[in-house]
């Protein structure tokens, strides 16, 4: 069976590049958007756990434990928050030092004497964000206020978006790949109609005479999809310094093995699916007694 | 046994290619079926395989109801009932071997078992030096034997054939029809639907005459008159 499915794939190779071109497109998109979205919730996640508001205090001036034993009392008490932490002045000068562990003029110019002490907050729910910085503002001592609510909505506004669109143009083209792999398998079932009457007349079954073109179909998808994941890796790798230097602080790259192993399996199925798909509908048109 | 009890087949546009036809065949019979173009001798064969449904009676084989048999049965059917063509219906791009094995292949047969089986069909027809030729570089009494080898390889328990010498000359039309007579020999029913009647004469079989639908005469073992 694979025997003679290869000889057909041979034989047809211009109508199987252009299977396999448009499986590619079509996966290459999908494996993208999956790329953007996984990546997309994980900054979504990072900004969510990081602290969300910040207050901070007069430089070189430290709480003492009965004002941050208060402060946190007073959020406590909105039952809207999640997290709270006090990052004293040598603390804050320690995350500086380490920041800036590679530029001595920076370590020279600072000390914690003219580092703030801060109180870092995250709330349950973003929508609450708004009230525990009003709470954290009206503190002695808070001198700046500095909160996250409009880049984790823009983020997860954005992600919606990014899901939407990937949505409305995966659909597309995943039809699109349907609809080319029914006119191919439907272009080689017509030239060899003769050959399939034959196998009607000596007792093929029905599954017998579809099997070589459903296999056609799902080797168009496997191709497809490898070459996809293949040209989506490189990109990604191509791409991996810019983007790290764009990302900053945000831990996403480098992006893991099995993350990549774990698209290629999803791709791999998907392709196969879109091409058994496209296979069964040609077979089913075309092949009617 | 093969029945056929007042079949009638109406083509679409209203004429009638059998008619109220009735006849009996047993297992191992050889049978000839003669009649002019348009006599129906075609059709029966059809019939026979399901490539065609009654309009009207019965037809069974071996005790099953064609009209009753349900569309996944039909393949087995027709492995059962194979058929020679007049037109031969080889794939020009598969060997001899190729061609043969195809019956083999459709029913699910392993390949080691089925390379053993179109070897010895090959040699049985006479062909078994040109099992790697193409049909292209045959003779037309050769490619009817490829036809052959090809509807027996599978043993099948009745072998229809279709003017099977009508695109040959006298001497391979002879020799054809010597094998579907040792084919009878091993247990096969034939049935040979022709209008040669010098053959026909020659091998003095049951003769079944159709003309215009009808059966004219059923002569048992006897001379074509």
């Amino acid at each position: 069976m694979l025997k003679k499915t290869w000889i057909q794939l041979r034989r047809t190779p211009y109508q199987g590049l252009a299977a396999v071109m448009t499986m590619t497109l079509t996966i290459l998109v999908i494996a993208v958007f999956s790329l953007i979205s996984a990546g997309s919730i994980k900054i979504l996640k990072y900004f969510e756990t990081a602290p969300q508001v910040i207050a901070f205090f007069k430089p070189g001036e430290d709480l003492t434990d009965i004002q941050i034993a208060n402060i946190r009392a007073q959020m406590e008490k909105t039952g809207k928050m999640n997290q709270f932490r006090y990052v004293s002045t040598r603390e804050a000068e320690a995350i500086y030092k380490e920041k800036n562990k590679d530029n001595p003029l920076l370590l020279e110019l600072v000390d914690y004497k003219i580092l703030p002490a801060s109180i870092e907050i995250s709330a349950t729910e973003l929508k609450d964000l708004l009230e525990l910085k009003i709470v954290l503002q009206g503190q002695e001592g808070v001198e700046e206020v500095v909160y996250y609510e409009d880049v984790i909505a823009n983020l997860a506004n954005w992600i919606s978006s990014v899901k939407k669109m990937g949505f409305g143009v995966i659909s597309y083209l995943t039809l699109e790949s349907v609809l080319v792999i029914l006119v191919i398998i439907g272009m080689q079932i017509a030239s060899k109609r003769e050959e399939i009457e034959i196998l009607r007349l000596i007792g093929a079954t029905s599954w017998f005479i579809r099997k070589p073109f459903l296999l056609a179909g799902m080797i168009y998808g496997l191709i497809g999809s490898f070459l996809a994941w293949g040209i989506s890796y490189i990109l990604l790798l191509y791409s991996t310094p810019f983007l790290a230097n764009w990302l900053q602080d945000i831990p996403l790259l480098p992006v893991p093995v099995w993350f990549m192993l774990a698209l290629l399996g999803m791709e791999l199925f998907l392709g196969a699916a879109i091409g058994i798909f496209g296979g069964l509908v040609a077979t089913h048109r075309f092949l009617k007694e | 046994m093969i029945v056929f009890k007042s079949v009638t087949k109406n083509f679409p546009d209203g004429s009638a290619a059998l008619e109220k036809v009735s006849f009996q065949i047993n297992d191992g019979e050889f049978v000839f079926f003669i009649g002019p173009s348009g006599a129906g001798k075609t059709t029966i064969m059809k019939l026979l395989r399901r490539e065609l449904v009654a309009s009207e009676g019965t037809i069974m084989i071996k005790n099953t109801n064609l009209a009753e048999m349900a569309a996944r049965e039909i393949p087995l059917l027709r492995r059962q009932v194979a058929m020679c063509f007049q037109d031969f219906k080889l794939l020009y791009d598969k060997t001899v071997e190729e061609n043969v094995a195809l019956s083999l292949e459709v029913a699910g047969e392993n390949d080691a078992g089925a390379e053993k089986k179109v070897k010895e069909t090959l040699e049985k027809v006479g062909l078994g030096k040109k099992s790697n030729f193409f049909p292209i570089q045959l003779s037309g009494g050769e490619l009817q034997r490829v036809g052959i080898a090809r509807a027996i390889v599978a043993n099948p328990s009745i072998l229809v054939a279709d003017e099977p010498t009508g695109n040959l000359d006298p001497d391979a039309a002879w020799e054809i029809l010597k094998l579907f007579k040792e084919i009878n020999l091993s247990g096969t029913t034939v049935l040979v639907a022709t209008h040669n009647a010098e053959i026909v004469n020659k091998f003095k079989e049951r003769v079944i005459s159709l003309k215009k639908g009808k059966i004219t005469k059923d002569e048992k073992k006897g001379k074509y008159a």
